[in-house]
């Protein structure tokens, strides 16, 4: 065999520069559509965690937790206006902060 | 003769011109004596110094205190809200208890199904009141707790308010006297540095208490951390006291579930 006939029995250095890439784009796709049914798994888990079926009225069930959404609800109210308390509590800083600067003594 | 004439009207000459180049640098050199007898300049201006630091300091203060009726207004005004809305969500939810109450009724066909019905009615309404009530007392304890930090916030805030305001008056004062004592060119330095410095640390002793100003917000989450606490409790003993009058039903029934 001569010397030209056995470098072209290999592959040229495009060649396999392009099989790496090809590689690496199905490698990326195929992580990318892993990575994603996994979210969606999650996503579907957490939800039918947090998703309590509605109890059917007229029942103790649907009593206990309409007594239970109560006071979610009434939770929620609550943190609501307590974070509103604690930006009321500092509401006076500004006016504090420019008290402060009332004067640049270095000007006289 | 006519030349005799000629040098004594040169003499005159000579002496109304030197006259008259004394004359102009006279007014100078009186008015740098004068300067010199004179106040220095920032005794001079210390009246006008003094007068802006403390304008500045009054008007400073006004704000804070249109700042803090602002606070009051919005914390009125706040829990004002917070009330209705929790009024608000308890009828709706007293509501929507009603007509499963109805619904349940129609479940009993027998008086004693009906009697227990009732008796469970009566039994989560008052569990729903008194935690409504016990509730109602963690919110004001935290509203109260709030109040009392804002307020002893305010009397620390005044105290150096006035600690600050009574350093300037002391600087201001010390530096009228002093210029009073000496006012000449040579003193005035002395008196200004030690005016800059006083109304300096007066500043500064001030603009270091700003420091724990945040402080407050820390002592309501604190506060929230302890209501929401009660409120867990509220709802245990709740809880308990709901299961005890749905196992009665169940019971009267003859039924797992009602």
């Amino acid at each position: 065999m001569s010397d030209k006939a056995r470098r072209q029995q290999g592959f040229a250095l495009v060649e396999s520069l392009l099989i790496i890439v090809i590689i690496a784009l199905i490698v990326g796709v195929g992580y990318w559509v892993v990575t994603q049914r996994n979210k969606n798994n999650t996503t579907a888990t957490s939800d039918s965690q947090t998703t309590t079926a509605k109890a059917p009225e007229g029942t103790t069930a649907s009593i206990d937790q309409l007594t239970q959404a109560d006071s979610q609800a009434e939770a929620a109210i609550d943190s609501k206006y307590a974070a509103n308390e604690q930006t009321n509590s500092t509401s006076t800083n500004a006016a504090l902060k420019n008290l402060g600067g009332a004067y640049n003594e270095s000007s006289y | 003769m006519n030349r005799l004439t000629n040098r004594l009207w040169l003499a005159v000459l000579s002496i109304a011109s030197v006259a008259v180049v004394f004359g102009m640098m006279m007014p100078a050199v009186s008015a740098v004596a004068a300067t010199s007898a004179a106040n220095s300049p920032f005794c001079t201006t210390l009246a006008t110094t003094t007068g802006k630091v403390t304008t500045s300091i009054t008007s400073l203060t006004t704000k804070l205190d249109a700042a803090r009726t602002t606070e009051d207004q919005k914390v009125a005004s706040d829990r004002s809200k917070w009330a209705a809305d929790i009024q608000t969500a308890r009828d709706k939810a007293d509501q929507q208890r009603q007509a499963d109450y109805t619904k349940l009724m129609a479940k009993a066909t027998t008086d004693s199904e009906k009697a227990a019905v009732t008796t469970y009615e009566a039994a989560i309404t008052n569990a729903v009141t008194a935690r409504r009530t016990a509730n109602d007392s963690a919110r004001k304890t935290f509203q109260d707790g709030v109040d009392a930090a804002r307020a002893a916030r305010r009397s620390t805030v005044d105290s150096q308010v006035t600690t600050f305001s009574d350093s300037v008056n002391s600087a201001v004062s010390t530096a009228q006297a002093a210029c009073a004592a000496d006012s000449s060119i040579g003193g005035g330095p002395a008196i200004r540095t030690a005016f800059v410095a006083s109304l300096k640390s007066a500043r500064t002793t001030f603009q270091d208490a700003r420091k724990d100003d945040d402080k407050i917000a820390d002592q309501v989450k604190q506060l929230a951390a302890t209501r929401d606490a009660a409120i867990k409790a509220n709802n245990a003993t709740f809880d308990a006291a709901t299961k005890a009058a749905r196992q009665a039903l169940q019971s009267a029934f003859g039924k797992t579930s009602v």
